[in-house]
């Protein structure tokens, strides 16, 4: 009757007295099998993702070494300049006076008389990151005295005072012309330069760029 | 034949447990060192991975490099200025060929009497009293449309050609439609 009623003893009892031999084995594999599971298997991944890491690492090292080297193969004094005259031609800021000025002296070279100016400003601040990439412009729309040839001169003189305009649109009758003509500015991107980014030096193209913008400078 | 087993059943029940008592008993030191082996393994790896030295040498050369940030600032924002002032000098020519080109190049006898520069089209109004002037104008006109080192024009159109019969002068207009 007893036996009956708690076959689970009569099981737990044979374990414990016939297979006692076999539970330190069974015992041994199951921690094996959790050590394994639990223990090597996550350092294991955890080498991978630091190998990962330490690649990533290596070639950051490869591009500031480059970087290095490339900054102390740079002359600081010709570099400042460069950068000056970048910025000048393509300053950073809308530069109302600076285009004024513009206007008014290739005009005075010229001796073409402005009969009259109006301007459309496009954006005055940049809303986000991403736009702070793009050039800004406002379009001055000229009046001038005179017909083709006077155009002739009065352009090439402006682009030589402010080497950053272009003229877009022109509309020219015998004694009266018209132009539509754009001004340039770029915010400088301060905040997006990182130090592990690879740097490059200036191209032939681009040195050619700067030497032409510098007699430009000092032909004001 | 038939086989006659001559042990007695028990002693064979026997045998048959120490059997996979033995082959419990290896298994287990088999895993326990396989476990021991890929921990070892694993530790080597570990250790052998340079991540530390890396890293140290990577803040050493940023520590480094931001002494000489505002250089960097200066080369990156440079060639950003650059490539812009590069675009903007490639688009202005069209109107500056457009302005030699045509006007810098009327044969004698051809007046301008106007010119307009748009965003996609050149259009000039021109009048004279010699039809061979005004072939020569033609002539030029076509051929920025078909030269290859000073090509400006897609398309050429010829509009509106009259003639004024009280002072025989030619008046028309050609537009061409910017590349």
């Amino acid at each position: 009757m007893n036996k009956n009623a708690s076959p689970g003893l009569s099981i737990t009892s044979l374990i414990l007295t016939k297979y006692r031999p076999f539970l330190i084995p069974i015992g041994v594999i199951c921690s094996c099998f959790l050590l394994f599971l639990l223990v090597v298997i996550p350092q294991f991944q955890s080498y991978q993702e630091k190998d990962r890491e330490s690649k990533e690492v290596r070639a950051r090292i490869e591009i500031l070494k480059s970087n290095l080297t490339l900054l102390q193969g740079i002359d600081d004094a010709k570099h400042d300049l460069d950068f000056q005259t970048s910025i000048t031609a393509l300053p950073s800021e809308k530069d109302f006076a600076g285009i004024i000025n513009a206007i008014s002296q290739a005009s005075s070279k010229t001796s073409i008389l402005i009969k009259d100016y109006q301007f459309q400003v496009g954006s005055l601040a940049t809303q986000s990151a991403q736009e702070v990439s793009e050039k800004l412009s406002i379009t001055f729309s000229l009046d001038l005295e005179g017909g083709i040839p006077q155009l002739r001169t009065y352009i090439p003189e402006l682009y030589k005072t402010f080497p950053l305009s272009k003229v877009s649109e022109v509309d020219s009758q015998s004694t009266l012309s018209r132009m539509g003509v754009a001004f340039f500015s770029k915010p400088v991107p301060l905040e997006n330069i990182r130090l592990d980014s690879p740097l490059a030096p200036l191209t032939s193209a681009e040195e050619t760029l700067l030497s032409e913008l510098h007699s430009f400078e000092s032909g004001l | 034949m038939s086989k006659i087993n001559l042990l007695p059943r028990q002693r064979e029940d026997t045998l048959k447990f120490l059997k996979a008592l033995k082959i419990f008993r290896y298994s287990s030191v088999l895993a326990m060192g396989l476990v021991i082996l890929s921990a070892l393994v694993v530790f080597y790896l570990h250790v052998q991975l340079p991540l530390g030295a890396l890293q140290n040498t990577e803040s050493s050369l940023l520590e480094t490099l931001n002494i000489q940030k505002l250089k960097i600032a200066k080369l990156v924002i440079m060639h950003s200025q650059l490539k812009d002032v590069e675009e903007i000098f490639k688009e202005r020519s069209v109107v500056e060929m457009a302005l030699e080109e045509i006007a810098g190049t009327v044969p004698g006898g051809v007046s301008l009497s106007s010119f307009s520069v748009g965003l996609s089209e050149v259009s000039v109004s021109v009048s004279s009293t010699s039809l061979s002037s005004i072939d020569q104008f033609l002539s030029i006109m076509v051929d920025l449309a078909k030269s290859e080192n000073k090509k400006l024009f897609k398309k050429v159109i010829l509009n509106g050609a009259t003639l004024d019969r009280s002072t025989n002068q030619y008046s028309f207009s050609v537009q061409g439609t910017l590349l």
